[in-house]
Formats: C-alpha cells, sequence, structure tokens
C-alpha cells in the first residue's frame, strides 16, 4: 500500500487561560490513493483538528504529516500553496461554507483562478455538471439553493483543483435524512471516478458503514481502534468502539437491542484521565487500566486497538 | 427537496443592478426623511461652495474692456493692461481708479458678493467689525473681512478636511483593525496594547509643541491628526474581521490556498463596511469639530485662512458685535446637524432590524 497521506504522533494542543487542552494527541494513521478512511468520534474528540491540521488551518503542535511523499507540516506557507491544490475540504455547514455575496460560478472559480488554471464557462459548466447541477447555477448567489444543493457547490468548489485528497468535515451531518443519502452516493460516485481518497470526518456510523473502506475510531484525541470496515462494525475490539456502535438506531422497532450506555461524560481534554483515557467510562476497565496506557496492539493483520483487555469480539448485535 | 435538474427561473440580476438588499437599505434612508434631506441641503451647500470663487470673490467674473474679454476669475492680469496709467503689477480690481478705467471703456460683472475670503473691505462706514448691511450681508469681522465671503470658504474648508481625514483615515483604521482581526492572536495583543498606549498620548498638548516648531497648514494638521484618528474604526473592524475569520467560507478559501490578502478583501471586507460606512458621517462631523476648535484655540490653519473656528473665537472676542457670534454658531451647529441628521438615516438604513415603513 503506497499511502497518499501518512500522519505520525501528530498532537495539536491548545494554550487556553488555566491550562493546554489536548485536542489531539498522538494520532497516526495512512490513507492511501483512492480509499475511503472514515474518521468517527463522538463531539470534541479531536476529530476535525486532525482535519484542519492536515490542510493547515490550524498548526499542529508537534507529529509529521506527509503528503504523497512531501512532509508538510513543516513547509513555509509560501512552499505549502501548490500542495494545498491536492488536497481540499468540505465542511458540516452548507449555509455558511459559501460566500454569500459570491456567486457560484465565481465561487467555484476561485481556486481555479488562484492557480492560474482555466476558468472559463466551460470549466465551471463542467465542474457543476459533475456534482449533478445545471451550468445555469453560476450566475446564481446561494441564498438560491437549498442545503444538499449549496453542499454540492461545495464539493465542486473543493473538486475544481483536481486534488487526490477530499476532507469531509462532517459534511452531510447538516443535511436531511435524503438528501444525505444523495451527496453520499455523489461522494462514493467521485471518488469511484476520479480515484479521489477521502477522509471522512462523522460521528454518524450508518454513513461510514455505507462509504468506508477503513474506520479509525477516536477517543479523547486518540485513536482507539483503526481497522477495515468489515472488523470494525462485524468485530469490535475496543469497548468504546462497540458502545458507539450500540447507539447506532436500527431501524427496526421490534429488534431486540442491547445498548451499551456510557455513564458520564468525555472527561475534559485539559486533563486527560491517567491511564487509559476511556477508563472512568469503561465497562470492563480493571486495576491495569487505571494506571497503564494500552499500547497500540495489533492482535489480527490490518486491525489496531489501543486496550488492555484481550478479547474474542463478540459478534455484533449478540 | 435536492432534485438536480432545472432550477426555478428566478430573473437573474445584472452585474451592475442594485441588489435587493441595497435597493433595501436607499428605500429605508428615503424613507427618513429628516436625514433625505439633510442629505440634499448638505450636497447643495457642499457643491456651492466648491464654486466659492464665483460666489464670493473680489475679482470681477467678466470683464469687457476695449473690445477685448478678460476673465480675472480665472486668470492673473496685470494693471498696466488697462491703461498705461497704471503699474506692471497685478490687478486689484477693488481699486477704485482701475475701476472707474474699466467702467470707462467697457463693463465688468462681479459675483454676488464681491469679496474673498481676504478682501479687507474698504471705505467702512463705521470701524471694524462692522454691523450686517446691505453690502456686508452679515457684516465684517475684526479685520474688516466679509464675514459671508469667509464663511462660504470655510465652510468648504471644514468639509474638505472632515472628508479627507475620514477618508484616510478610515482606510488606515480599517486596514490596522482587518491586520489584527484577521491574524489574532500575538499579532493582535501586541497590536491592541500599542494601541492603547498611543491613545493615551495628549494629543492637544503634542499638536501645541508641533505649531511652536513647525507652523501648522491643510496638510500638516491633517497629517498630525491622522496619527490619533485612525484609531476609531479599529476596534469596530477587528471584531468583525474577528468573527469573519472563523467563517466556513473563510475557511474554505484559506484551505484552497487564497492569499490572506484576497481572503480579507473578498470575502471578510465586504461585511466589515456595514459597520463602517455605518459610522462615516459621524466621523465626518468629528473631523469638522476637531478642525474648528483648534482654529478656535489658535493652533489651526494658519493665520488668514477662513475657518469657521476663527470666527467663533473672533464672536468670542468681540461680543459688542454679535453678528460674528451668531453666525459662527448658526453654520457650526448647522453643518454638524445636518451630518449627524445623515448618520442617523444612514444608520437606521444599515440597520438589519429596521422595515420599511
Amino acid at each position: 500500500m503506497t499511502a497518499l497521506l501518512e500522519i505520525a504522533h501528530l498532537t495539536k494542543h491548545f494554550a487556553i487561560r488555566g491550562g493546554v487542552v489536548r485536542a489531539v494527541d498522538g494520532v497516526s494513521l495512512a490513507l492511501a490513493r483512492g480509499e475511503t478512511l472514515a474518521l468517527v468520534g463522538e463531539s470534541g474528540c479531536g476529530k476535525s483538528t486532525v482535519g484542519r491540521c492536515i490542510l493547515r488551518l490550524t498548526r499542529p503542535t508537534s507529529g509529521q504529516i506527509v503528503l504523497d511523499g512531501t512532509r508538510i507540516d513543516t513547509l513555509p506557507e509560501r512552499r505549502l500553496r501548490p500542495m494545498r491544490r491536492r488536497m481540499q475540504v468540505v465542511f458540516q455547514d452548507p449555509f455558511s461554507s459559501l460566500d454569500p455575496r459570491q456567486r457560484i460560478g465565481d465561487a467555484i472559480a476561485e481556486p481555479l483562478r488562484n492557480f492560474a488554471l482555466p476558468a472559463g464557462p466551460a470549466e465551471i459548466a463542467a465542474l457543476l455538471d459533475r456534482v449533478g447541477l445545471p451550468a445555469e447555477a453560476a450566475r446564481r448567489r446561494p441564498h438560491a439553493f437549498s442545503g444538499g444543493q449549496r453542499q454540492r457547490i461545495g464539493i465542486a468548489r473543493a473538486l475544481a483543483t483536481g486534488p487526490d485528497l477530499l476532507i469531509c468535515d462532517e459534511a452531510v451531518s447538516a443535511l436531511d435524512v435524503s438528501v444525505k443519502a444523495q451527496i453520499v452516493n455523489l461522494l462514493a460516485d467521485l471518488q469511484a471516478r476520479l480515484g479521489l481518497a477521502l477522509l471522512f470526518i462523522s460521528h454518524d456510523l450508518a454513513i461510514v458503514e455505507h462509504l468506508a473502506n477503513r474506520v479509525a475510531v477516536m477517543y479523547l484525541g486518540r485513536i482507539v481502534e483503526l481497522a477495515d470496515r468489515r472488523s470494525v462494525f462485524a468485530a469490535p475490539r475496543h469497548p468504546y468502539t462497540r458502545a458507539l456502535l450500540s447507539a447506532v438506531p436500527v431501524p427496526d422497532p421490534t429488534a431486540a437491542r442491547r445498548r451499551i450506555v456510557l455513564g458520564g461524560d468525555v472527561p475534559s481534554a485539559l486533563a486527560p484521565p491517567a491511564g487509559c483515557r476511556f477508563h472512568p467510562r469503561c465497562p470492563a476497565a480493571f486495576d491495569r487500566c487505571r494506571v497503564e496506557e494500552p499500547a497500540p496492539r495489533i492482535p489480527v493483520p490490518g486491525h489496531m486497538v489501543a486496550c488492555h483487555l484481550e478479547v474474542t469480539p463478540p459478534a455484533r448485535g449478540g | 427537496m435536492d432534485v438536480p435538474g432545472p432550477l426555478v427561473v428566478v430573473p437573474v440580476q445584472g452585474r451592475f443592478s442594485l441588489s435587493p438588499i441595497t435597493r433595501r437599505r436607499l428605500a429605508i434612508f428615503r424613507a427618513h426623511r429628516r436625514g433625505f434631506w439633510s442629505l440634499w441641503v448638505f450636497l447643495l451647500l457642499f457643491v456651492l461652495s466648491l464654486f466659492a470663487e464665483f460666489l464670493a470673490n473680489d475679482r470681477p467674473l467678466l470683464v469687457h474692456f476695449a473690445g477685448h474679454w478678460y476673465v480675472p476669475v480665472l486668470h492673473d492680469y496685470s494693471e498696466d493692461e488697462f491703461g498705461s496709467g497704471f503699474m506692471p503689477i497685478e490687478a486689484d480690481f477693488s481699486d477704485p481708479d482701475l475701476n472707474r478705467a474699466i467702467m470707462a471703456r467697457g463693463w465688468m460683472i462681479w459675483p454676488a458678493i464681491p469679496f474673498s475670503f481676504s478682501s479687507i473691505v474698504k471705505d467702512l462706514p463705521s470701524p471694524a467689525p462692522s454691523p450686517p448691511s446691505w453690502r456686508n450681508l452679515l457684516g465684517t469681522d475684526d479685520q474688516a473681512r466679509d464675514v459671508l465671503a469667509r464663511v462660504i470658504y470655510g465652510f468648504r474648508i471644514s468639509v474638505l478636511f472632515g472628508f479627507t481625514l475620514t477618508a484616510i483615515s478610515s482606510v488606515i483604521g480599517i486596514a490596522a483593525g482587518a491586520v489584527q482581526g484577521f491574524y489574532g492572536g500575538l499579532t493582535d495583543l501586541l497590536f491592541q496594547r500599542f494601541i492603547e498606549i498611543w491613545a493615551g498620548m495628549p494629543q492637544l498638548f503634542l499638536l501645541i509643541i508641533l505649531s511652536s516648531i513647525i507652523e501648522p497648514g491643510f496638510w500638516v494638521l491633517l497629517g498630525f491628526l491622522l496619527l490619533f484618528s485612525w484609531m476609531s474604526l479599529t476596534g469596530l473592524v477587528r471584531a468583525e474581521f474577528l468573527r469573519g475569520r472563523n467563517l466556513d467560507y473563510v475557511r474554505a478559501a484559506k484551505a484552497l490556498g487564497v492569499t490572506d490578502i484576497s481572503v480579507m478583501w473578498r470575502h471578510i471586507l465586504p461585511n466589515a463596511m456595514v459597520a463602517t460606512l455605518t459610522f462615516l458621517p459621524f466621523t465626518l462631523s468629528s473631523s469638522v469639530t476637531i478642525l474648528a476648535s483648534l482654529d478656535f484655540l489658535g493652533f489651526g490653519m494658519p493665520p488668514g485662512s477662513p475657518s469657521l473656528g476663527e470666527l467663533v473665537s473672533q464672536g468670542k472676542d468681540n461680543l459688542q458685535a454679535p453678528w460674528l457670534g451668531i453666525t459662527a454658531f448658526v453654520v457650526l451647529g448647522g453643518v454638524l446637524t445636518l451630518l449627524i441628521f445623515i448618520g442617523e438615516a444612514v444608520r437606521d438604513a444599515f440597520d438589519p432590524r429596521r422595515m420599511v415603513k
């Protein structure tokens, strides 16, 4: 596997009054060309911060980010600029991700003009067509469009420079269910056609199961489990992953469900618990968890888990 | 629903037509009768004052002499062109001898007020300051200069000074606020502290010291006031940029590799402009006030220049000549009131909660 994107020991700490928030604390992952990696976890676990560090919307505190053989986390902004063409982002809120004063055509042309690429009506129409919008859309302003249409525009803008990596930061979370499905299908379709690598940041496990090749589960700034989709969903090894999966709604009111309800809240990233960060809420925690931080293990090839428990995972729903 | 396909046909606006929000703002502005009329009155006075040389001047608009045409209001002429008995010096058309010589072989058209701001009214019936008369509608000041002429020129210089000061200090203030808000963090912190220190400078004393070293003129005064006046807008613009830099479309533009300058200019500044425009009339009126107060204190424009502040100070020194004080009060008060009324209307027009009545 030649990785397009490789992140090693990425940390991002925010200094605030009264301490340091460890938003991302040692995240390592790799993403191959044409692959979809989903980054899942609760609000505040640092998923979006990872995305922003990759895009250099914020500067990582330490760690390495390598995009296609070039280390980008330490590049000066001037030298990073040509690399920006190759990684793009789609944001969560379709209502704030477009400048209300800018016509759609100008919004999509902005990245093209910025990199001195041809930005004529034909190119813009082609991009709009790629996301299923008519060419006339170019002359309107964002207020004329629905949430789903705006998200399509956001995707068209991200695709304009022909990136290799698309970071979708909760890109479908703000949409209605039916629209969500359309956008997810559009993303899957674009990925198949353009060979994009997708870093799909989400808390919506149903969509992740539909879209992702591999899944990374984050908890409090760390990746606790990283494996291909099938193993994560069918044979989760980390108690946190199991709790998350048990919370996914099942579209069958009569289905017997055993939910693992976690007590309490995510601890503050200002003062993460000693030992395993999940131990205060873990139903299976024992003494070792309170003192020793579990190192990532690879119990079966391609399946990383950071937990002291050596369990044979139960079948899903069991 | 999000069905790709033909969209509902909405009439697309041309590139230069007014957007609905601009039209709504104009409608609110018009509905604000007081501000709307103030704007027209102010514009009328301002445009008239731009042609002050044609309204109040000690040179005729047009002279017809011995079959030739002369335009003294635009050109300088030598006195000996009007007869061999005169010296080759610049013609003074208020000189009775020259006057008689020209009238003997031609005619002249004078401006409505035949005095400039600096011309001394000769043969006054009473010692200066002399009261209003048909010749000097607002009387003369204590140096026998026509008050009406001085008011016209003084209004012009006050407003031009105000406009220039407002324009330049807005540009600097917006740029400074933009940099602070956009970059935030340490830049913002240091800049904020610098502004706090800078704002603590005793402006008036510095100006007094300055005026003892060099004689302040229009540009020196402008430059000096600029050193301090740019700060008034900075806080506002900074706040707008602090908010703006976290908008998703600004983040998206940054991720697209758009340069910081373009992001600020294209995506954040238009939002910050609304707040700024609302402030402009008030900044303008305070600039006029500053100039007038400096002139009043004697640290303003060089002596002899037409100035409303100097007129106020003459009014104070010559209480026996109330036309000076009253004129100064009415003119200065009138200008400031007009600007405030305009400012109120602009503020309401940009207020998103305001409805068209």
